[in-house]
């Protein structure tokens, strides 16, 4: 079946994206936590990872094939990172996360060997966890659903989904695969950068 | 006359692989469903937010959300399965129901974009059903009712369509709590059933950013679909509780009731979900369809008290304007259309008029320019509309609101199935919701099991919420 139109990931048109801080992102839940492991084999927690930054987190494996899924999020993150080369203060302020749920084959070593094609920068996290059973209540609290794919041996059936958490561990905004867009995941990082305020109202609210 | 079947051109979205489709499913499934995730791509399945898995094979199930009916069964609002393979035992014959406790004003729901779950709303109490469609999609199961709409959304009234956001789901409201009139808001929520924010309709006094372009900015609202790559949502508007929840004999000899039904379209900025637009559109636009196509940046509704197809259309210069564009039969004999379905083509618009039983297939390949090149009489009076994706199959239901249907004889009260092959609709089967004690049906969505296979023994448990 042809697929008419602009090719995967064309996202928003051009100019379409409202500016940043001109809107408000809503404070949709407090972010979960859970053990997971570096690159570098540390053990270590999602919110330590998370310290106090804005958070980009992405949940993907590396041995997924379709190119429109966990590389797109994925390719799609390294472009925002590059955008944000332009505004040394705010990037600083901004950590990325790509998380497997695939603790099986996606060893640290494995999650090294996948970050180096995106990104070279120490401050985009490629974690994995222990075991299924370390890896279940991160993903029941993320909401990511996942299943086995007989279509491709090893794979898995998932939604794609990034999340945005502010530097108070909100989630600020949910992304999927017709959602993703450099553009906007930009101005979204750049209008948490610009609202702390909103931060602090998204702690206070109790979620 | 011979007209060319909707067919399977153009059906979403081969640039996806699997493992994208079935965030909770299984590819085994892949020859019935596909995930529409491109963001040129709304509507049934027809009319279904482009965010969601859709399915573009066989059908199993049409979930039937009925109000209940006084003294007819257990009379309350329930949620009906219907089995609609005709490879099952089942075929054309009522699986499942599930009722929710009582009377609800039940009307509109849709599913979250994992489609696990469908929200379902009373637009009388303002409660909200959450029903597991997951775990067995033949025996959907009540798993949560929100009782606290109208005080979470501050004033909200009469939730109505049910439009799904990546991890949320946006609501549209009909009207208010201060004075049950057409002034209204959308709401959001997690999908979980967490509040999140309510945005109201624009009026004169709190235009909030948006640029009145007519007469009017009444802040009604009914209707709600997106356009992601336009970063467009387009809402529509209808009338307040005190009208919709009045009996339609009394409200149409009532000139100052009569004066209160929405004349506005509202083009919004969906990421912000700010408004930026609002357009004249009078006679209350109902149902809003965004078109599919990835060079149609248009939207159609149509107006229930004027009778007449509207395009909502971006020109040019990026700006949003509305036209009236085709009669929908004769408006002086108010045909009242109620429920459009657009193909995924977006070659042909179904029309569904209330007051005539009919519905009525317009061309639409010049959206400017709508021609209408069939009709057919469905029922006494008739409602909804869905089509499967690939246009084949149609289903009808009668019910419009509990107080507007038609009394005695003509107070019909049914499911429809037809066939479609391009020139005429076939009956398929039909359920009289009277005889089986079931209700006035109202808005369908469709099932498939195939969408919530079980993990095989010994995999990874899926997590859950």
């Amino acid at each position: 079946m042809a697929a008419p139109g602009p090719a995967w990931g064309a996202g928003i048109a051009p100019g379409a994206a409202p500016a940043p801080g001109s809107y408000r992102l809503p404070c949709i839940e407090s972010a979960g936590d859970g053990s997971v492991v570096t690159s570098h084999g540390e053990a270590t927690t999602l919110h330590r990872l998370y310290a106090g930054r804005i958070v980009v987190l992405s949940l993907i494996y590396t041995h997924c094939v379709d190119a429109q899924g966990c590389p797109w999020a994925s390719f799609t993150l390294a472009q925002t990172a590059r955008r944000l080369e332009g505004d040394p203060r705010l990037a600083s302020r901004v950590r990325f996360v790509s998380l497997s749920f695939d603790p099986a084959r996606d060893t640290p070593e494995a999650m090294v060997r996948y970050g180096r094609s995106f990104s070279h920068d120490p401050a985009w996290a490629f974690v994995t966890t222990r075991s299924p059973e370390a890896l279940a209540p991160i993903l029941a609290d993320y909401g990511q659903r996942i299943g086995p794919d007989p279509g491709t041996a090893g794979g898995w059936s998932h939604l794609l989904r990034v999340f945005l958490i502010d530097e108070t561990r909100f989630v600020r905004n949910i992304y999927s695969s017709s959602f993703l867009d450099p553009v906007l995941l930009g101005n979204d990082i750049a209008t948490l950068g610009l609202d702390r305020n909103q931060d602090v109202a998204c702690a206070l609210s109790g979620k | 006359m011979a007209i060319t079947a909707p067919s399977a051109r153009g059906v979403v979205v081969s640039t996806f692989g699997f493992q994208n489709f079935f965030p909770i499913f299984y590819p085994w499934a892949a020859a019935a469903v596909f995930l529409a995730a491109s963001p040129w791509v709304s509507a049934d399945e027809t009319c279904q937010s482009p965010y969601m898995a859709k399915i573009v094979g066989q059908e199993d199930y049409v979930y039937v959300w009925t109000l209940g009916a006084e003294g007819l069964g257990d009379g309350q609002d329930k949620l009906v399965t219907v089995d609609a393979n005709p490879v099952s035992n089942g075929y054309g014959t009522v699986a499942h129901t599930v009722s929710v406790g009582g009377r609800n004003e039940a009307h509109h729901g849709g599913f979250t974009d994992d489609r696990a779950y469908f929200w379902a709303g009373g637009l009388d109490t303002g409660n909200i059903f959450i029903f597991d469609v997951h775990s067995d999609a033949g025996k959907p199961t009540l798993v949560k009712t929100l009782t606290d709409f109208v005080k979470k959304s501050g004033g909200v009234v009469g939730p109505h369509t049910f439009y799904a956001m990546p991890g949320r789901m946006l609501i549209t409201g009909l009207s208010n709590d201060r004075d049950r009139g057409g002034r209204t808001g959308m709401v959001e929520y997690t999908n979980e059933g967490t509040y999140l924010a309510t945005y109201w309709m624009p009026i004169d006094a709190e235009l909030a950013g948006a640029l009145k372009s007519g007469r009017h900015a009444d802040g009604y609202g009914y209707d709600v679909r997106a356009l992601p790559r336009r970063n467009v949502m387009v809402s529509s508007s209808f009338t307040g509780w005190n009208n919709y929840m009045m009996d339609f004999g009394k409200l149409v000899a009532d000139p100052e009731a009569m004066k209160r039904f929405g004349n506005t379209v509202v083009v919004w900025n969906l990421h912000a979900r700010k408004p930026r637009k609002v357009l004249d559109v009078p006679g209350a636009p109902l149902e809003v369809r965004c078109a599919w196509q990835p060079n149609h940046n248009y939207c159609f509704t149509t107006t229930a008290l004027t009778s007449k197809i509207w395009l909502i259309h971006e020109d040019t210069q990026g700006d949003w304007n509305a036209t009236a564009v085709a009669d929908i039969g004769d408006a002086a004999k108010v045909p009242l259309p109620v429920d459009i379905s657009l193909s995924s083509e977006d070659d042909w618009l179904w029309v569904d008029t209330f007051s005539d039983g009919s519905v009525r297939l317009f061309d639409i390949r010049d959206p400017f320019h709508p021609r209408q090149v069939y009709e057919k009489r469905i029922g006494a009076q008739l409602n909804m509309v869905s089509q499967s994706w690939d246009g084949k199959r149609l289903y009808f239901t009668s019910s419009l609101l509990a107080n507007w249907d038609k009394k005695g004889a003509d107070n019909e009260q049914f499911l429809k199935a037809y066939a479609w092959d391009g020139k005429v609709l076939t009956e398929r089967f039909a359920i009289d919701f009277t005889k089986e004690k079931l209700g006035r049906p109202h808005i369908m969505r469709f099932g498939a099991r195939s969408l919530y296979t079980k993990a095989p023994p010994g995999a990874v448990p899926i997590a859950g919420r």
